[in-house]
């Protein structure tokens, strides 16, 4: 079952882990015994667990449990992470992203992952063969067991409770048996246990023993509490386990009449009795349900048995009877929701079922005035029979409400006297054990003190998904601090370590009594292991997070090692574009203030010159001072704001450069080349909706490199070069922009056959491109449909992927530049500004408008005499240290007016350059820089022009931006254009 | 596609009374329903935006938003007439979501009418105006009140953008 609500948070949160341990996988690769990546891997695996079970993926949880187990193996040093073993781990990683991208699309996983279980089981199951005390591998949730553990008892009481296979249950209670068969096992117990005084003396010197049996028994309550299906039986077992302990101990150990009001050891002695009379429960599916919402469920389910006791009592005295079945209605209905909500079909049925009768018998009574009040009682019992641990009370009563009463009565009394009990102290274990007979008295107390602790427990369980490592050392503090706490809820004054002895002796000491009626019931239990086993591995965290619920800061501290929360929260990204848009606006408003400073000084001025005195300007000119101080506040807060909401935005290189070594090692792999990808700078943060944009268009670079440039190893060889091809990606800053350089050692661009190509697309004529400098015809692979290879293959060839990237940079006013020398390697450089919204801009002014030049394309601007401006096939041009440039009009361009005339002394020209061209413009003056915000032009004013944006500058007007990309690509088209039509003029001249 | 429109809105509201802003192009009354209309502002500075098609005017400045301005009287190619008048009103519509500014002679006043009484567009030309732009038309007191369909106007608009682009490249 899946919880659609929290997939989306699932498939956000997996994605981030198995990109993390992705990068960790690969760099595995390079050093396979890292622990640390290791525990990368763990961690990101974990996670995804984790989310996986709560939201309800079976099938991811599964295949990440398997690798849980692997990893573990790997991280014991069990066994060594050979490429094989990675490959795996990528292969299952890969397998879980299918899993996330199909629920990221239908909802539902539909990617089979049984193969790969299979696979890691394999893996698994070498590794198991060399430990004969583990010996269940056929589910494939087996080893999360230290190596240590079966000699060591306080482990063992932790791990017993997800690594269990009969084998280690035997080996747990005699420490060294491993007898296959249970009931003989429990003979041999019975024998070997015959010194328990000094088990039990063991357990008084050393406090650590103690409370890691405490935490077995506290987990194995917990498990009661928790109720989950398949526990039923291993109630039984863990029951069974401390009689068997107990009965060991039998002879040495005395408890006092308090120890039996110990809440633990009542529910323990509640639930294993009652066990015992459930043989005809209700098989319930037994899968891996999320704890927190069956939490939830027995919650619940407690609280809906309590009405319905309640009501059942009253119905048969009660005159408000029809009210009385409402209620019952309602709480059947509600359980009957939760019930199918769990997809417990057996329940939903067996409520239903219930529902119709109590409906049945509410017409009856509209009938008849009187109904029988027998089938509730019936399935209140059947209920107590499913759910064992909804029966505080011996079931020996005939009647519930007679129970009922009984509870109610000695509840008050016990709670009563339970101030007054005796303290109980740690050496107080030679006690009296003729209390053991006279148990019934405080059976009846469990009821409050079962639901204290269940309380506890289950919040506690909601709390179990966040993830803990574990030690065995935290968890029997945690387990120390519950009792303690719930010992001070029943007002007892003891001490801790004092409880976790009391108590635990009190646990043994009454299964010990229950013992005898277990025993036969044991080897069915243990038949199930298998199924507890899958139970169980979640235990395994839960503990830990007690210590959250227990205001306890000692444990907190020690149960989280190395888990620091991080402090980063997850904002919707809109939220902080509508934050940058106001930012923008400020900005504009600043400008704004900027021009009202100016204007003031010109009133000033003006004042002045009107033939003001000093004297009378004086107030104007301290406003105007003052004024200018609070526009340079102005503008430094709103400068230090504009940085930080950028820095929000801002993300590092990592985030894409990360993905990389997983291509390259794709790529390389299906071109049988071998190439190694060095990164440099990913720590260099650029806004992160460039990052989203470049990443294509550095895909594409990558896969360029190594598809076309580097060789196959045999050719490097051949060539002299390392055989081994390098690919290297770097970032780095470059005052408002960041560079990212992809440079390759392969065989470079051949200028030749670009030229070839050239000429064979009809682009230019031989003489031409043998004019062109090598930079010049380098460019020609990004045009579209250019391509030199010389057949297409999967990943490259078509001449698409230099366009698409050229085109992407350039929507983000970006430049690319391919510097290449053929047979010694490749490398494109892309100069990207740090921000897409607001830019660095030059203002320029042609007649009346104004425009707006990212200074990011703008070179140079410089003052250009009319008679250096030559005329060259049709085009104005000019020499800049020694290279032509051609320049064009934008007044001519734009068609608008110009203050300039055509051969009136000098003019501005701005040089501009989108990486790889440069040209001139020809302004009629430069008005300034300024930060400009852009805004988005309507889509019809945008397309085919020469236009970005447009933005709003100091007075409220508009400024348009130039897309100098646009701009230049329009003018060389008019060129190539203009040069088609000049050749076929003398073409035809020629005819 | 007209037609989907009206079928659309007449589902929507009908047997209702609509509310239409009027305005005037040169003789000829004109109607938008209210709920499109964003606001109404007396001439603003319009920056020209060059190599754009020709019925866009420019762009203005509307409290920080870059929006288009486009001559309504250029896009439906209606008589320039008398059109040479110092103050403008800008009708500022949200079309689905494309807010544009729209150059009308003069706006008039909010008239309602019930939705029955439009009549479909006829097939001949309605003062010099393809039928296409129109969603329908209506008699108010003996006046014709032409309503128009701008969701068409812009999307019309685009087709003729490229078309101009294509026929007309950069002149030199």
């Amino acid at each position: 079952m899946i919880d659609l609500s929290l997939l989306e948070d699932f498939v956000m949160g997996a994605g981030e882990s198995l990109e993390e341990m992705e990068t960790a996988l690969l760099a595995l690769e390079s050093t396979p015994n890292d622990n640390e990546l290791l525990n990368t891997i763990f961690r990101a695996i974990h996670t995804i667990k984790g989310a996986a079970q709560f939201v309800g993926l079976e099938r991811t949880s599964a295949l990440s449990h398997a690798l849980e187990d692997l990893l573990d193996l790997l991280r014991d040093g069990k066994k060594q992470a050979t490429l094989e073993i990675i490959d795996v781990l990528i292969q299952a990683k890969d397998r879980i992203n299918l899993l996330v991208t199909d629920l990221e699309r239908s909802q539902t996983e539909e990617t089979e992952v049984n193969d790969l279980i299979a696979k890691l089981n394999v893996y698994l199951g070498i590794e198991t063969v060399d430990e004969p005390t583990i010996t269940d591998t056929d589910t494939n949730i087996s080893s999360f067991l230290p190596e240590d553990n079966e000699s060591e008892i306080e482990e063992l009481g932790l791990f017993l409770s997800e690594e269990e296979t009969d084998e280690n249950i035997s080996s747990f209670l005699s420490e060294e048996e491993t007898s296959e068969d249970v009931s003989s096992f429990l003979s041999e117990e019975e024998e070997a246990g015959e010194d328990v005084s000094s088990f039990l003396s063991e357990e008084e010197e050393t406090d650590e023993d103690v409370s890691s049996f405490l935490s077995e028994e506290e987990e194995t309550d917990e498990d009661v509490s928790s109720f989950l299906p398949e526990e039923d039986t291993e109630t039984n077992l863990a029951s069974f386990l401390l009689e068997e302990i107990e009965d060991n101990n039998k002879d040495s150990i005395h408890l006092d009449d308090e120890f039996l009001s110990s809440p633990l050891t009542e529910t323990k002695k509640d639930n294993s009795a009652l066990i015992l009379n459930t043989d005809e429960v209700f098989i319930l599916p037994d899968e891996e349900y999320d704890q927190e919402l069956f939490g939830i469920f027995i919650l619940q389910l407690q609280e809906k048995f309590t009405v319905l006791k309640t009501c059942a009592a009253q119905l048969k005295t009660s005159n408000y009877k029809k009210e009385l079945l409402a209620n019952i209605l309602e709480a059947l209905e509600s359980l009957k929701f939760s019930a199918n909500y769990m997809v417990y079909e057996d329940l939903t049925h067996f409520y239903g079922g219930w529902i119709n009768k109590v409906l049945d018998s509410q017409e009856k009574l509209t009938i008849t005035g009187d109904i029988s009040l027998a089938f509730i009682v019936n399935y209140l019992d059947q209920l107590q029979t499913i759910f064992p641990q909804l029966k505080n009370i011996e079931a020996k009563d005939n009647t519930i409400e007679q129970k009922l009463s009984d509870a109610l009565t000695l509840n008050t009394l016990n709670v009563n006297n339970e101030p007054q009990e005796d303290p109980v102290f740690v050496k107080n274990l030679e006690l009296k054990n003729k209390t053991l007979n006279n148990s019934a008295n405080f059976e009846k107390k469990t009821a409050i003190a079962e639901s204290d602790l269940f309380d506890k427990l289950s919040s506690a369980l909601d709390a179990s998904i966040i993830e803990q490592s574990i030690t065995s050392e935290p968890i029997n503090e945690v387990f120390g601090a519950l009792l303690d706490s719930t010992e001070k809820q029943r007002k007892q004054p003891k001490t801790s370590k004092d409880n976790k002895l009391t108590i635990d002796v009190k646990t043994l000491a009454e299964a010990n009594k229950e013992s005898p009626k277990t025993l036969d019931k044991i080897e069915k239990p243990i038949i199930n292991a298998e199924t507890i086993i899958n139970a169980k591995v979640e235990k395994i965290e839960k503990p830990v997070i007690v210590n959250q619920e227990i205001k306890n800061p000692k444990t907190t501290t020690k149960a989280a090692p190395g888990k620091v929360l991080k402090k980063s929260i997850r904002v919707d990204a809109d939220k902080i574009d509508s934050l940058m848009n106001q930012v923008g606006e400020l900005i504009v408003d600043r400008a704004y203030f900027f021009q009202l400073a100016i204007e003031i000084s010109e009133l000033q001025q003006y004042l002045k010159e009107t033939g003001l005195g000093q004297k009378d300007l004086k107030p104007v000119r301290t406003f105007a001072y003052r004024f200018s101080e609070a526009i340079i506040s102005l503008g430094r807060t709103s400068n230090e704001l504009q940085e930080g909401v950028m820095k929000i935005r801002m993300l590092p290189m990592a985030q894409i450069f990360n993905r990389f070594p997983r291509l390259v090692h794709d790529v390389a792999n299906t071109n049988n080349k071998k190439v190694t990808l060095n990164i440099k700078g990913e720590e260099t943060e650029l806004d992160k909706m460039i990052i989203e944009e470049i990443a294509d268009p550095l895909m594409h670079m990558i896969r360029n490199a190594i598809g076309h440039g580097i060789e196959i190893p045999e050719d490097r060889i051949k060539l002299g070069k390392p055989e081994i091809g390098s690919l290297t990606l770097e970032a780095y800053n470059e005052s408002n922009h960041i560079v990212i350089e992809v440079t390759d050692d392969g065989r470079g661009i051949d200028i030749d056959r670009v030229k070839v190509k050239a000429e064979q697309m009809e682009l230019f004529s031989r003489e031409e491109l043998d004019r062109m400098t090598d930079n010049d015809l380098t460019r020609f692979i990004m045009m579209p449909g250019f391509s030199t290879a010389k057949e297409v293959s999967s990943t490259s060839g078509r001449g698409v992927g230099m366009d698409v990237v050229k085109k992407n940079i350039e929507k983000l006013n970006g430049t690319i530049d391919v510097e290449s020398k053929k047979g010694v390697g490749t490398k494109m450089r892309l100069k990207i500004p740090l921000t897409l919204a607001i830019i660095p801009a030059l203002l320029v002014k042609v007649g009346i408008d104004s425009f707006t030049i990212p200074l990011a394309n703008v070179e140079e601007t410089l003052r250009v005499e009319e008679n250096e401006v030559s005329i060259m096939e049709d085009t104005e041009v000019m020499y800049l240290r020694g290279k032509t440039v051609p320049i064009f009009r934008l007044a001519t361009l734009f068609s608008l007016k110009s203050d300039n005339k055509i051969g009136s002394g000098d003019f501005f020209v701005v040089i501009v350059n989108t990486g790889s061209q440069k040209i001139g413009l020809m302004v009629d003056s430069l008005i300034g820089q300024e930060e400009v915000v852009i805004k988005p032009l309507a889509d019809y004013l945008h397309e085919q022009n020469c236009f970005s944006g447009a933005t709003i500058i100091g007075d409220g007007r508009i400024s348009l931006i130039l897309d100098i990309y646009e701009l230049i690509n329009m003018t060389t088209d008019k060129q190539i254009k203009k040069h088609r039509r000049q050749e076929r003029n003398t073409l035809e001249n020629e005819i | 596609m007209t037609d989907n429109y009206r079928a659309r809105d007449d589902s929507s509201d009908k047997e209702q009374l609509i509310q239409m802003v009027g305005f005037k192009i040169g003789k000829e009354t004109f109607g938008v329903d209210i709920l499109m209309v964003q606001e109404i502002i007396r001439s603003a500075p319009i920056t020209y935006v060059p190599n754009s098609p020709e019925f866009v005017e420019g762009v203005i400045n509307l409290r920080g938003s870059i929006i288009p301005v486009i001559d309504l009287r250029k896009r439906l190619n209606l008589e320039t007439g008398d059109y040479s008048q110092e103050t403008d009103w800008i009708l500022i519509l949200d079309i689905n979501g494309r807010i544009t500014g729209f150059i009308v002679d003069l706006v008039t006043d909010v008239i309602k009418i019930q939705e029955d009484t439009i009549d479909p567009p006829p097939e001949i030309l309605v003062a010099g105006l393809q039928s296409q732009y129109i969603r329908g038309v209506c008699e108010v007191e003996d006046t014709l009140l032409i309503l128009l369909d701008f969701n068409r106007i812009l999307l019309v608009d685009e087709i003729k953008k490229l078309k101009n682009v294509a026929d007309n490249p950069q002149k030199t």
